[in-house]
């Protein structure tokens, strides 16, 4: 499917803001086109099902995530036509959350390889994923303090538990 | 030094090696150690699998928040008399992850260090003179320890 | 009393060169596995973070060489890519042509290293003593061209550090001349050695469908049927010129059965086809200059102002990695950077592989998506009916492994 024709389908469907980020790939300048679509978040779960009739088994990349002060950007990052040669898109649907009501749907259910990451966004962020069944931490220790976030630029980020060891080097400077 | 390491000798070297959050790089210089270039089985370093049968605990990595408790249970579980070695800028010093949330290390705030390895990775060879000084430390503690 | 006929199994997480210490819990009835969950908090470093509010984008490309000690070149190149289309740097071709030679240097390392703890799992030390000799050629030759055995150090924003001269281009050749003379030998003994043969057909299987379903990527995707590589699909530096096609295991024997056997053909012919990519990059190497910007105030400065967001796409030797980046107009480090490295798709995958199958596979299917699990280093056994504890050690594990070669040798 063309850059074009998904852009459009995004379009008519959902009331979204889309950009087409093109760069001029490699050294036979192959135009590699990337599709941001900011989307609201009762649209991302249609969203994700409209990217399923452009590609059956939707290749799920991974979600970022974007402090951006009082609210919090998520960024699915998806794949279409991968398998021929040249024609693979990179589609990302982006969502932002306000902080005090962090809570979006899971995608578990549609795309099952999803679950590392919605673990991960859940506890580096603190998003809720609704249908998320499991949500013990994947990357942080078990004993993690709840309500921290390590990625979150605000009073949630875990300040204290920071290992400042610059600080030990120039006591050991200081001591000679 | 010659009359030194055949008295060293006598015991082939059990060497234990444990990743408590490296990146892996450390990790592969040590089994390149072990493999035919390098060949540290010649002089009878031999990497176990747990321990109880070790001699010297070689660490790598900075010791993330989940790998202190278990670094911990691992030196209590090896034997005395041991050695602990600490591989690579990481573990020596923090390195490149020093200020992170999710790191208690460097290695010698958790564990002992005997001897310190710097290097991103170091090369084998660095890695198999750290095991040679390990040797000669381990028989001063056996002397001061009454063995024979 | 526990009428539950299951034992609970945590394999891991303490096992030496692992990339990332995975810890399996496995439920086991008898020799079956019937359940498995995966953890994973033991290498969580916080790299991320770090780039986002400690370091310079600069100070960054040393930090993402930390993320895997095997991969550390795709893991900057993914984020200087990701970074070059959010300022808009424009690089300079031969800079992409060294690019992809260092990357491919990396992939045939990387898949020997693999080779060799894959024969290790099932017990076959002799190989893995055998191809990690063949290993260090690649080593030497890496550290001919970059400085450095295993950190490369070579990526730059805007291009790379070191070119690659004449005489480093002779000895790339040597050395890829000399794979091309022992590959036959490589594939001979893992291809048709009948005791790798037994051990790999038809052990940890993953359907098409579960690569799919699951978003595997890289040599496990492939080795399914799924021919998806960065490097066909969307091709950066100069694959697009090296006309690079993604290789499933039926172009060897018209087959695909998703096993670990499989994976084992894949991994090989990559190795070879690593090989006819260097030669053909460094026959068609264009001249000029090696980097976009060479004074690093100003390209510091320059990265200061700019204000957009990129993505990072490479075929690392185990799969698609993929870096987000987002730079903000007078902030210095990541506004946003998010790393994803190939393992943490093929980690789910784990589990349909190895549901049904024997724990003595647990290690040759582990290892077959990843090339370090070379240690499942200390597993307990809970046998919940008795509400009793034993350890199994790695060894044990390991000693489980090498039985099963020697009872299927009598067997057939």
């Amino acid at each position: 499917m063309k850059v074009e024709d998904i852009v459009n389908g995004l379009k008519s469907r959902f009331e979204c803001d889309v950009k087409v980020q093109s760069r001029a790939c490699g050294t036979k300048k192959i135009e590699k086109r990337d599709i941001y679509a900011r989307l609201r978040r009762e649209d991302f779960r249609k969203a994700v099902e409209y990217l399923f009739e452009i590609q059956e088994y939707l290749h799920f990349s991974v979600i970022s995530a974007t402090d951006l002060g009082n609210d919090m950007e998520l960024l699915y990052h998806f794949t279409v036509d991968y398998g021929k040669r040249n024609e693979e898109k990179v589609v990302t649907l982006c969502v932002s959350l306000p902080k005090d009501d962090l809570k979006i749907e899971s995608i578990t259910d549609l795309i099952p390889g999803a679950l590392i990451s919605e673990r991960e966004i859940h506890e580096m962020v603190g998003v809720e994923f609704i249908g998320l069944k499991d949500t013990r931490h994947f990357f942080l220790p078990e004993d993690w303090p709840e309500g921290k976030y390590p990625w979150r630029r605000d009073e949630t980020f875990p300040e204290d538990m920071l290992n400042k060891l610059y600080e030990t080097w120039k006591g050991g400077d200081e001591n000679e | 030094m010659c009359a030194k390491l055949t008295k060293a000798l006598d015991k082939s070297l059990w060497v234990f090696h444990v990743n408590s959050g490296s990146c892996n790089g450390c990790d592969i210089e040590i089994l390149a150690a072990l493999t035919p270039r390098y060949d540290a089985e010649r002089f009878g370093v031999h990497l176990v699998g747990t321990p109880r049968h070790a001699d010297v605990l070689l660490v790598t990595g900075p010791v993330t928040r989940d790998m202190e408790e278990k670094l911990k249970r691992i030196y209590e579980m090896t034997p005395d008399p041991k050695v602990v070695i600490a591989v690579g800028t990481c573990g020596v010093s923090g390195g490149v992850f020093h200020e992170s949330y999710n790191l208690v290390g460097p290695i010698d705030r958790v564990i002992p260090v005997d001897i310190y390895v710097p290097g991103c990775p170091p090369r084998p060879e660095a890695i198999i003179d750290a095991v040679v000084k390990a040797w000669l430390k381990l028989e001063r503690l056996r002397g001061e320890g009454g063995e024979q | 009393m526990n009428d539950d006929p299951t034992f609970i199994i945590p394999v891991g997480p303490v096992h030496p060169a692992l990339k990332e210490p995975i810890q399996l819990v496995l439920t086991v009835d008898g020799e079956r596995i019937v359940g498995v969950d995966v953890k994973c908090s033991q290498v969580h470093r916080g790299i991320e973070w770090l780039g986002m509010n400690r370091n310079n984008p600069i100070q960054s490309i040393y930090l993402s060489e930390r993320v895997c000690g095997i991969c550390n070149v795709c893991h900057p190149y993914c984020m200087v890519m990701a970074v070059e289309e959010a300022a808009g740097i424009e690089v300079p071709e031969r800079a992409d042509y060294i690019r992809t030679i260092v990357a491919e240097l990396e992939r045939i390392h990387s898949h020997l290293l693999w080779a060799g703890v894959a024969a290790h799992e099932i017990g076959f030390d002799t190989v893995f003593h055998y191809t990690w000799a063949l290993r260090e050629e690649i080593m030497d030759t890496i550290e001919y061209v970059t400085g450095n055995r295993v950190t490369k150090a070579i990526m730059m924003i805007g291009g790379v550090r070191r070119d690659i001269t004449t005489e480093r281009a002779e000895r790339i050749k040597k050395a890829t001349a000399y794979y091309l003379e022992n590959f036959q030998k490589i594939a001979d003994i893992f291809l048709h050695d009948k005791s790798i043969k037994m051990r790999t057909r038809n052990v940890g299987i993953l359907t098409k469908e579960d690569a799919l379903k699951l978003c595997a990527v890289g040599p496990v995707a492939r080795a399914s049927g799924v021919p998806k590589d960065v490097r066909q699909d969307a091709p950066y530096g100069a694959y697009a010129e090296l006309d690079m096609k993604a290789i499933t295991p039926d172009m060897y024997n018209g087959e695909i059965v998703g096993d670990v056997y499989d994976r084992i053909i894949v991994r090989l012919l990559e190795v070879k086809q690593s090989v006819e990519l260097i030669n053909a990059a460094l026959d068609n190497m264009p001249s000029g200059e090696i980097v976009a910007e060479k004074n690093l105030v100003k390209l510091l400065a320059m990265l200061k102002r700019a204000d957009g967001e990129g993505i990072g796409r490479v075929e690392a030797p185990r799969g698609e990695d993929i870096h987000y980046v987002r730079l903000e107009k007078g902030k210095e480090p990541f506004m946003s950077w998010k790393i994803r490295a190939p393992t943490y798709n093929n980690v789910l995958p784990w589990i349909p592989m190895l549901l049904g199958g024997e724990i003595a596979d647990v290690p040759i299917v582990a290892a077959s998506t990843d090339p370090c699990m070379s240690c499942l280093n200390r597993v307990t056994v809970v046998d919940e009916s008795r509400n009793r504890e034993f350890a199994l050690t790695k060894e044990m594990m390991h000693e489980m492994s090498i039985r099963k070669t020697r009872r299927l040798m009598r067997n057939d």
